[in-house]
């Protein structure tokens, strides 16, 4: 069998650990889904139902809380082992990059020096790289000081500063200020969703094989983590797990299915037949864990495509976190909210990519007969996007321009519990460009998407997702181009969805 | 206070990438060679320090196309490569690059003429230039159109990129008028 093919089955069986294990540490409880749910309405394919866990083993007998919980305390503060693990984080790529002959990483204090004073430039790599590498570095640095005693908050400067002190001094190409901005606010939303989606896998009651395929698995997620547990002896020892790495819903899925693209614009009238995979975790219930700690509510859907280029493969990974909310009038459900979002979409049309923030009044309502509704309209400010263009072009593999990206999202929501959801959504991104050909874009998505499940395990699911850009040029004709996008697919929930 | 020293000093670090210094051409100190092997040339230029000018060679390329091997390293500022055939009509326009092999459109065999536009480059500019008979591999084709990417004249390119490319646009238009 090609290496490449070993390569591509141990990547399959490691992602896929890595996404069931920590749905299958809610244990052996018995789900069932509670409502509304659903809707975050992030993406637009996903389905976004919520579960919650029937009482049906006390807490008790499940976490063995007879046992210390040494980490169930605030946890001490380890500066100097959060600086070093930045340090570390920069340094192993600096040293395999110059044990290869990279000139790039050969720093010195003349490149120091340049870096410091020499003007920064926005950096030319491909999409993949930027868009993606970039925030999972972030997410590297945000975790070096998150799993040292750090919360949120206290750890998102660790991003910026990680990001900087690579672009300064971990290598000698000028800074590029996309770089420290995908880094840092793209490193703080895959951070905290991977800190606690590893928290979802560890499970410190656990001995044995368990044990080792948490550990194993929650260090794959998030290898500074698994790294500290490992140093401080956390990786075996038994003890009870905090209460804190439990939420109180959590949903999961995997969804397989038929996917057809169909691609229209000045010339180009396409369409492409594939097969996908989606795996999807919604983390928190979408209206009541709103304002409570960051990410105490999370989305997070990853998406791969065989009908598009190998360089997009990765068709998307889009994650919204919470990051608190107000509650508008007297009890109910209806909150001002805020979120932090990461966007990395790449099919034949979009292209896009970003981190930024949503914020709006987000509305529930709950009745004890009947759908439970859940709608949203939020706005959106993201510091730098990134756009496909029709004109920047790059030996290096930059094809996408940079800007900032204003806009919004509506979302309407409904779920029939234990039977059904419907759904709908538009989101609207400008991006006046500044770096790139001069110019704007304009970015409308919008669809529907339903699913209807059958004894909670097994489902049925159909989303249509129309995408379209406009991209207006300084001196250079306009381009438009519409991407109408059906799939329809076999779903599968994790834990059982039962009501 | 401590944090307020923190983010002053990073301003300041901030900031000071504002900072410019002394425009140079390239100088006998910067070893500018151009090698011809058969049918393939060879320039290297070493040691730039904030370089800005248009340096220009002169290929004899047997074959309608050719493949460039990269191998610069210039981590700050940018050299464009804009590439004419015997006829004059521009063949490629790219950015020197790093470890990277990019293949010209088709053009007109004959004496090519090549234009090196820096615009505050520091570090090395090398390349090799080898005629390509045929079509290049698929997968590997990368066609730039960094020449497109700014027209001439735009107010808003004020970045050393975008300096650079009305820089290219001038010299095309010169270069076309003979």
């Amino acid at each position: 069998m090609p290496s490449k093919h070993i390569a591509r089955l141990a990547t399959g069986a490691v992602a896929w650990l890595a996404l069931a294990s920590p749905l299958m540490a809610q244990g052996p409880q018995a789900f069932s889904l509670s409502d509304t749910a659903v809707a975050i309405g992030l993406s637009p394919q996903a389905a976004h139902l919520r579960f919650t866990p029937t009482p049906a083993i006390p807490e008790a007998q499940f976490s063995g809380d007879t046992l210390p919980c040494p980490q169930c305390d605030p946890q001490k503060k380890h500066f100097w082992v959060a600086v070093a693990e930045v340090m570390a984080v920069n340094i192993i790529p600096n040293l395999v990059s110059r044990s290869s002959g990279q000139e790039w990483a050969k720093f010195s204090l003349e490149s120091w020096g340049n870096n410091l004073t020499l003007p920064w430039q926005w950096d030319n790599n491909a999409f993949l790289n930027n868009q993606f590498s970039h925030p999972y570095h972030g997410a590297m640095y945000f975790n070096s000081a998150r799993t040292n005693g750090y919360n949120f908050w206290q750890s998102a400067p660790w991003a910026f500063a990680g990001s900087l002190t690579w672009e300064l001094f971990g290598e000698v190409w000028a800074p590029a200020p996309n770089d420290l901005a995908n880094t840092t606010l793209g490193g703080i939303t895959l951070g905290e969703m991977l800190y606690r989606v590893s928290s979802l896998t560890l499970k410190n009651e656990a001995t044995g094989g368990e044990r080792v395929v948490r550990e194993v698995a929650a260090g794959l997620l998030n290898p500074v983590r698994g790294f500290n547990r490992v140093v401080r002896g956390e990786a075996w020892k038994v003890s009870r797990t905090p209460p804190e790495w439990r939420q109180s819903t959590i949903f999961g899925a995997v969804n397989v299915g038929y996917r057809q693209l169909t691609v229209t614009g000045e010339g180009v009238d396409e369409t492409l037949d594939g097969v996908f995979v989606t795996a999807e975790v919604v983390y928190g219930d979408p209206l009541l864990d709103l304002s409570k700690k960051p990410f105490s509510f999370f989305s997070a859907e990853v998406t791969l495509a065989s009908n598009n280029a190998p360089s997009r493969r990765l068709t998307s990974l889009e994650v919204r976190g919470s990051l608190g909310a107000k509650k508008l009038g007297n009890g109910g459900l209806n909150q001002l909210a805020g979120y932090m979002t990461y966007d990395y979409i790449a099919n034949p049309v979009i292209e896009f990519g970003g981190q930024g923030f949503y914020f709006g009044p987000v509305i529930g309502h709950r009745p004890t007969k009947g759908p439970r509704i859940r709608a949203e309209l939020l706005g959106q400010f993201m510091p730098v996007a990134a756009v496909q263009s029709d004109y920047y072009l790059t030996a290096e593999g930059r094809d996408y321009d940079y800007g900032i990206g204003l806009g919004g999202l509506a979302d309407v929501r409904l779920t029939w519990a234990g039977l059904a959801q419907i759904g709908i959504y538009g989101r609207y991104v400008f991006e006046p460009i500044i770096s790139g050909f001069p110019g704007n874009h304009q970015l409308f998505f919008t669809g529907a998407t339903g699913r209807i499940y059958w004894k909670g395990r097994i489902g049925l699911g159909a989303d249509f997702n129309v995408l379209r850009r406009w991209s207006n040029y300084y001196d250079r004709a306009e381009v438009s181009r519409k991407n109408n996008e059906l799939r329809l697919y076999l779903t599968t929930s994790i834990p059982q969805w039962r009501d | 206070m401590r944090r307020l020293r923190l983010l002053l000093l990073l301003a300041t670090a901030g900031t000071a990438g504002c900072a410019d210094s002394v425009i140079n051409v390239i100088q006998p100190a910067n070893d500018r060679a151009v090698t011809v092997v058969g049918d393939s040339l060879m320039y290297i230029v070493s040691n730039l320090e904030n370089v800005s000018q248009v340096d220009t060679l002169t290929w004899n390329n047997p074959a309608e196309r050719a493949t460039v091997y990269h191998q610069s390293f210039l981590p700050h500022g940018y050299t464009l490569m804009v590439m004419f055939d015997a006829v004059g009509i521009v063949v490629d326009s790219t950015l020197l690059e790093y470890q990277l092999t990019t293949y010209s459109q088709a053009g007109v065999p004959g004496t090519w003429t090549v234009l090196l536009i820096y615009s505050g480059a520091w570090g090395r500019a090398q390349f090799s230039l080898v005629p390509l008979v045929g079509d290049p591999p698929p997968a590997e084709v990368r066609t730039s159109s960094v020449l497109e990417m700014r027209p001439a004249g735009d107010r808003r390119s004020r970045s050393g990129l975008g300096a650079l490319v009305t820089w290219a646009k001038e010299a095309d238009d010169k270069h076309r008028r003979g």
